[in-house]
């Protein structure tokens, strides 16, 4: 999950700016997957999460000098990705939710076992997950991808999101039982 | 002391943090201390290396070539871009020392040679070769596929509708193949550079290795 070098990366988007595919390539292809894996987290439709990524990938071809060094060019690019998964939502009149929901109208209170979740994970791990991860507050889940896909410190999230990182653990802890709560009622056959 | 329920309430925050190893040593000897302390949390420490692993199993179901395809359609920039990419031109000196061009002017050279022997000694008839004979004299070239073919070897990840549609924008003769090894020979056009459709396909991501061919499998034998 490197970045680029600052030098290598300035001389890409420079040629980016003259229309340089090959120089474009190299970057989609260094971030592709941290922009794609981000956009799915934060959005579960895989066909808006594919559309939304290319949607990034052009905003920076068409106007690379836009990313003026002040933050990690991923975050940049994670930015512009959260932003355009805003838009998405909101066309599709979706409630963009950022912060604390009540769980109980999407999630039964249950009883938490990890060997439901286990099982969970095993038989239906990737519909089931996708879905209630989706059920998250964007916060939450941008918080659960920065943890796991970028394996940042808590340090890193909470300058990441702006917030002390008190905060981020319990963005984290209540999103993981959220999690674990809408898997049990996955499991038990009951759509959350 | 922390009571039963903040040691647990901590294990949970920093739980996240220790599947990812970002957390300090001392918070890490922490967690494993209570590890030991409370075996059954071991569980919840396997619930989330398994969110993770499937964090970061997340992928594209769409071929990267074909979605650069699109990007690159949606983006509408100059065919010349691909141009500009190409090597510049060089004094002719330093260009003689690439090892393919010479191989290339070898393949020329020889070609020239075997049709100079063809019309001091020919060994068809006369009444065959007399015509090319005419035509190499008048400085005409013959339509001889040597050194005029290209060896390409693909990219794993290259999409046949792609390849032909490259294929086309350079105009290219598909002549042979793909061979179980992803190979294809093709054509170029007359009157186009080697060089330059060398250049342009080694600076296109499809392909891995693009080379002049002198002998295209089931091509046309050229004549004597």
């Amino acid at each position: 999950m490197t970045e680029l070098p600052p030098s290598t990366l300035q001389h890409l988007l420079a040629q980016i700016g003259q229309q340089d595919f090959k120089a474009f390539e190299r970057v989609y292809r260094h971030y592709h997957d941290r922009v794609f894996a981000f956009v799915l987290h934060m959005h579960a439709d895989r066909a808006d999460g594919e559309e939304i990524t290319n949607d990034v990938f052009l905003t920076l071809a068409k106007n690379p000098m836009a990313y003026q060094g002040h933050a990690r060019f991923s975050t940049w690019l994670l930015g512009i990705a959260k932003n355009k998964v805003f838009d998405r939502m909101r066309q599709r009149g979706r409630h963009v939710r950022t912060e604390s929901v009540d769980e109980n109208t999407w999630c039964a209170m249950a009883d938490a076992s990890g060997d439901v979740v286990t099982q969970a994970l095993r038989h239906e791990k990737s519909l089931a997950l996708d879905h209630c991860r989706d059920q998250l507050p964007l916060e939450q889940k941008q918080a659960l991808y920065l943890a796991y896909y970028i394996d940042a410190s808590v340090e890193v999230i909470a300058a990441e999101q702006q917030c002390p990182t008190g905060t981020v653990k319990s963005r984290l802890f209540n999103a993981r039982q959220s999690m674990r709560r809408c898997l049990e009622r996955w499991q038990g056959g009951v759509t959350p | 002391m922390n009571s039963p329920q903040t040691d647990e309430q901590r294990f949970a925050e920093n739980l996240p943090f220790y599947v990812n190893g970002s957390l300090p040593t001392d918070e890490h000897a922490w967690m494993a201390v209570r590890l030991v302390q409370h075996p059954q949390w071991q569980t919840d420490v396997d619930q989330a290396r398994q969110e993770r692993i499937a964090c970061q199993a997340v992928h594209s179901d769409i071929a990267e070539s074909v979605r650069l395809a699109r990007i690159r359609s949606q983006l509408a920039w100059p065919d010349s871009t691909i141009q500009t990419q190409a090597p510049k031109q060089k004094n002719p000196r330093t260009v003689l020392t690439h090892p393919w061009l010479t191989g290339l002017l070898g393949m020329l050279l020889g070609a020239l040679l075997v049709a100079g022997m063809g019309i001091r000694a020919p060994h068809g008839g006369p009444t065959t070769n007399a015509k090319q004979d005419a035509a190499l004299r008048r400085g005409e070239r013959r339509d001889c596929p040597v050194a005029q073919d290209i060896r390409i070897s693909l990219s794993p990840s290259t999409q046949w509708g792609v390849l032909a549609q490259l294929l086309r924008k350079l105009q290219l003769q598909l002549v042979s193949g793909p061979n179980q090894d992803g190979e294809v020979w093709v054509r170029i056009d007359k009157g186009a550079s080697m060089a330059e459709t060398l250049s342009l396909l080694r600076n296109s991501p499809l392909i891995e290795l693009a080379l002049p061919a002198s002998t295209p499998p089931l091509s046309p034998p050229c004549p004597p």
